[in-house]
Order: C-alpha cells, then structure tokens, then sequence
C-alpha cells in the first residue's frame, strides 16, 4: 500500500512539475527575461524601436531560485505555526509572486530608460498590460514549486532528506535552467524573428531586426506567450516533468542499486531517440543553398 | 579532515573538467546562431549539478560511492533529456537540422555539417557527437557535485549530533557553491560557445582549464574545511 500511494505520489509530483515547467517557461516569454531579451535591449540600438516587455537583471535559474526560495522559506515558517496546508501554499506564493512584482517593474523601467539614448520610449500601458500577466504566470509557478517541494519533503517516504527552503531552492533553479535551455528557442529563434524566413537560424548580421508589427498594431509579449504556449512552453514542461518522474521513480521501483542501471537505460534511450530524430530532420530539411 | 579535503579538491575539479564537456552556445544558441546548450555554461552546469545532488540526497545512507553514483546518473538524466528536447524545439519548432560548423564530420554518425549549417550561422541544436560529450560533462560534474556532498554529509553526520535533514540540508548549500564557483570560473577559460570534446577548442582550452580547476579546487575546499572545521570545533 504505501509503495502504491509513493507511485501516485511520485506521478502527482510529475503532472505539478509539468504545469511549473510550462508556467516557468511562458512567464519568461511575456516577461522577456531570459537569453532572447539580448535581442529586445538590441533592437532599439539598430533603429527597432518596440512595445515588447524587457526585464532581465540575471538569468532565469537565479531568478527563479530566488523567487522559489522565498516561497519554500515563508512556507516552512507558516508550517511551524501550524497553519493549513492549502492557505500555506497559496500565501507563499503570493508573497513570492509580490517580490517578483516588484523585480518586474523596477527592471522594466530602469532597462528601458537606460535605452533613452536611442529614442525608445516608456509605455506605460506596457508596463500595466504586462505586469499581472507575468504576475499570473509567476504565481501558478511558483505555487506548484512549492507544492512540488512540499510533497517531496512532508508527504514522500522515505522523504527528501532536506528543508522546504533548500528543496524550493534546487527546484527553482533547475526550473529555471530547463526553462532557459528549452523554452527560449521557441522564442528567440522563431517568434521574435517571425519576419524572416521559416528553418533557418538567424544570422549574426540580423542580430536586432526583430519583428516588432503584429497583424494589428505593435507586437507585444502577450502575442509571444500566446505563440509560445503553443509548443516551447509545453515542451518544456514536458521536459521538467519528465526528470523530476524518472529521478524519482527510478529510484521507488527498482532501489537505489538497480535504479543506476535503469537511469542508465534511460539515457541510453534518450540518446537513441536523439539520433533518430536528428537522422530524420536532415532527410526531410536537406541541405542548405549557399 | 584530511579525507574531506582531498574529496573536495577531487570533487571541485572533476565538476570544473565537466563544464569544459557541456557543449554551451550561450545566448547564440537560444536563436539557432551556434550550436549548443542555449543557456550560459555555468547555468545549465548548475542545474545539471542540482538534479545530482538530488539524486545524491535520496541515497543518503548508502555507502558513499554508491550516493556518488547516484549523483552523476542523475546528472546524466537531466542533461540527456534536456539536450534532447532542446533538439526537439530547434527541429520541429524553428526547422533547423542539427548541425555545428566546428567540425565537418560527426565521427559517430558520419552526419556531414556544414552544408547543414544555415547561411550567417555557426551551428543550431546539438549534434550526436556533442550530445555524447554533454554526457560525458553531467557524469564527471554529477560524480564530483556528490562526491563533494557525501564527504561533507558523512563529516558532519560523525562529528556533529545534528539531525539527518539539518546535515543534508548544510551539505547541499555547501556543495552547491562548490558548482556556482567552479562552473563560473570554467565559463571564463571556456570564453563564449565550445562544442565538446571533439572541437578544436576543446584541445585548447582543457589543458590551463584543468590546471586553474585544480588550483581554485584546493584554494576552495581549504576554505571549506576551515569553516567547517570551525563549524565542529569552534
């Protein structure tokens, strides 16, 4: 009984891992934090003067490993007092979402009015469209990191042998990390350079010739994250889900021992599946014409 | 202290060869210029390094080459997942194959490269022979993260009467930073993008990178042996 309530428990923790990884990843879209924001601060030093949401003051792993920190930390005060556990999670989310409230704004304006220089203006209704997005965005984050975190500590047996606040820490930055590798391809790569051609990747020389026309008026980061909920954001998800299951999972069916040889398995697997994808995207792109 | 010195600087510097594996486009690569990881070298060699100490954690109670096992299989689980959906994005989501200019032919596949590599661009996702290298990275900087944490775990369990939780809670804030300095200061040899350990680069920059690893390792963990020294004794 209890391995079968440690399975679903350790399946429940993938499915909120899923849900954070897809949140993580479009919260840094709409909020424009992470590798492709180089490309926004470019745009307005080559004449693309934007409307898009420009907030970057470190890389997403930090940034998240702060935030979720604060959550996991208020959480595990809020525990000590004996407070029930839903209106615990909640709290420490909220408060966490309010720091990265605070983080947005600051970082919007003080970026954009660092660009002054080259004529970019502060919008205001930039400013006021964008932050509850990210705000929503940060919070269902941040809420399943802390339940994920949760569960890992108070709830698993044999638990995580660590405090709410050091569990919310690793998860927020290896969170982050795959946000940051995965998610922001879909972004950069594609949606900011939706003006040039479809399967290639940007040149150098095109570097801030981003696309700042929507079909209607200016583009804003709400369209990316429309766009990117679409494929970058889930594929991220998908990703996180999968590590924090397999780590876990692994180690509940097979033992510590065995579960070496499974993860091995796993990689071996995943490599596999590397190359056959890899073998089938050459055939059907082709080469390129020079 | 002698054995928690010498794990450490063996720890620190296995995890600062490993970062030199990873192959790293940094902000290039998030927009198919170059190939590789598209984050910072010492970022996704931090989150590599977290899901290793994770694992490591789980195996606490084990002897300790078992919970350095451990660590690096778990390391290499979440290096080889997220390369591979990282090459999920860059082919079905901008229409890229996978391709680096930094070498002509992946010797594992045969795949040839540069007619692959689009115009303007050095590279986009992370071909075979990076991919094997990416391996290579999260098992050295898996198995250093968690040697460093089962040595700290296993001093602090002897000599202090503190509880399992409080023990593997100060081992993993210790070896954690262990990961945000070495990893740092690998970045800065590595300089940019590297491709792994069948770019040129590689050859180049392994060498002096290995040797100032060495040199920060022992500068590292005889600090941490002070403060932990003092965490026992003072």
């Amino acid at each position: 009984m209890d391995m079968l309530f440690n399975l679903v428990l350790v399946a429940l923790m993938g499915l909120i891992a899923i849900i954070a990884g897809i949140f993580e990843d479009l919260e840094s879209d709409v909020a424009s934090t992470s590798n492709p924001n180089s490309q926004v601060q470019l745009a307005p030093q080559v004449g693309n003067l934007h409307k898009l949401f420009n907030r970057a003051v470190s890389g997403e792993p930090v940034l998240m490993g702060t935030t979720a920190t604060i959550a996991g930390s208020i959480a595990y005060v809020l525990f000590t007092l004996n407070y029930p556990v839903v209106l615990v999670l909640l709290i420490s989310a909220l408060i966490a979402t309010l720091v990265q409230v605070i983080l947005s704004i600051t970082s919007y304006m003080g970026r954009i009015t660092s660009q002054a220089l080259y004529n970019q203006p502060l919008f205001l209704d930039v400013l006021i469209k964008h932050i509850p997005i990210s705000a929503a965005h940060a919070f269902i984050t941040l809420f399943s990191i802390t339940t994920l975190s949760y569960i890992m500590v108070y709830l698993l047996d044999p638990a995580v042998p660590l405090s709410l606040p050091v569990t919310a820490l690793l998860m927020g930055i290896s969170l982050g990390t795959i946000g940051s590798a995965i998610g922001d391809i879909h972004y950069g790569a594609e949606k900011l350079y939706q003006n040039h051609e479809f399967g290639s990747g940007i040149a150098v020389s095109n570097n801030g010739n981003i696309a700042t026309k929507s079909p209607l008026g200016s583009r804003n980061s709400i369209d990316v994250v429309r766009f990117c909920s679409k494929f970058g954001g889930p594929i991220s998800g998908l990703c996180f889900g999968l590590i924090i299951f397999l780590t876990f999972w692994i180690n509940l069916v097979f033992g510590i021992n065995y579960g070496l040889i499974a993860g091995l398995i796993i990689v071996l697997l995943f490599f596999i599946l590397n190359i056959i994808i890899e073998k089938n995207a050459r055939i059907n792109f082709g080469k390129y014409e020079k | 202290m002698w054995e928690l010195l010498i794990s450490l600087i063996i720890g620190s510097t296995l995890i600062g060869i490993g970062v030199h594996f990873i192959p790293v486009g940094g902000a290039p690569a998030a927009l198919s210029t170059s190939a590789g990881v598209p984050t910072g070298a010492p970022m996704i060699t931090i989150g590599m390094g977290i899901t290793g100490i994770l694992s490591a954690a789980l195996a606490i109670g084990q002897p300790n080459y078992i919970i350095a096992l451990s660590g690096a299989v778990g390391s290499m689980i979440m290096m080889s997942i997220t390369m591979f959906f990282s090459n999920v994005i860059h082919i079905y989501g901008v229409g890229v194959p996978l391709a680096s200019s930094n070498f002509e032919k992946d010797p594992l596949t045969g795949f040839e490269q540069d007619a692959f590599v689009s115009p303007g661009t050095t590279g986009h996702g992370i071909p075979t022979i990076s991919y094997v290298s990416g391996l290579i990275g999260s098992l050295l900087g898996g198995v250093g993260g968690s040697l460093a944490f089962a040595s700290i775990y296993s001093t602090f369990s002897t000599y202090l009467n503190y509880s399992t939780v409080i023990n593997g809670t100060l081992a993993t804030i210790f070896s954690l930073m262990l990961f945000f300095i070495v990893a740092v200061m690998a970045s800065y040899n590595i300089g940019g993008t590297i491709q792994g350990f069948y770019d040129e680069k590689f050859k180049q920059k392994i060498i002096s990178g290995t040797i100032s690893c060495f040199i920060i390792s022992v500068v590292l963990s005889l600090v941490y042996v002070f403060i932990i020294w003092g965490l026992i004794y003072g």
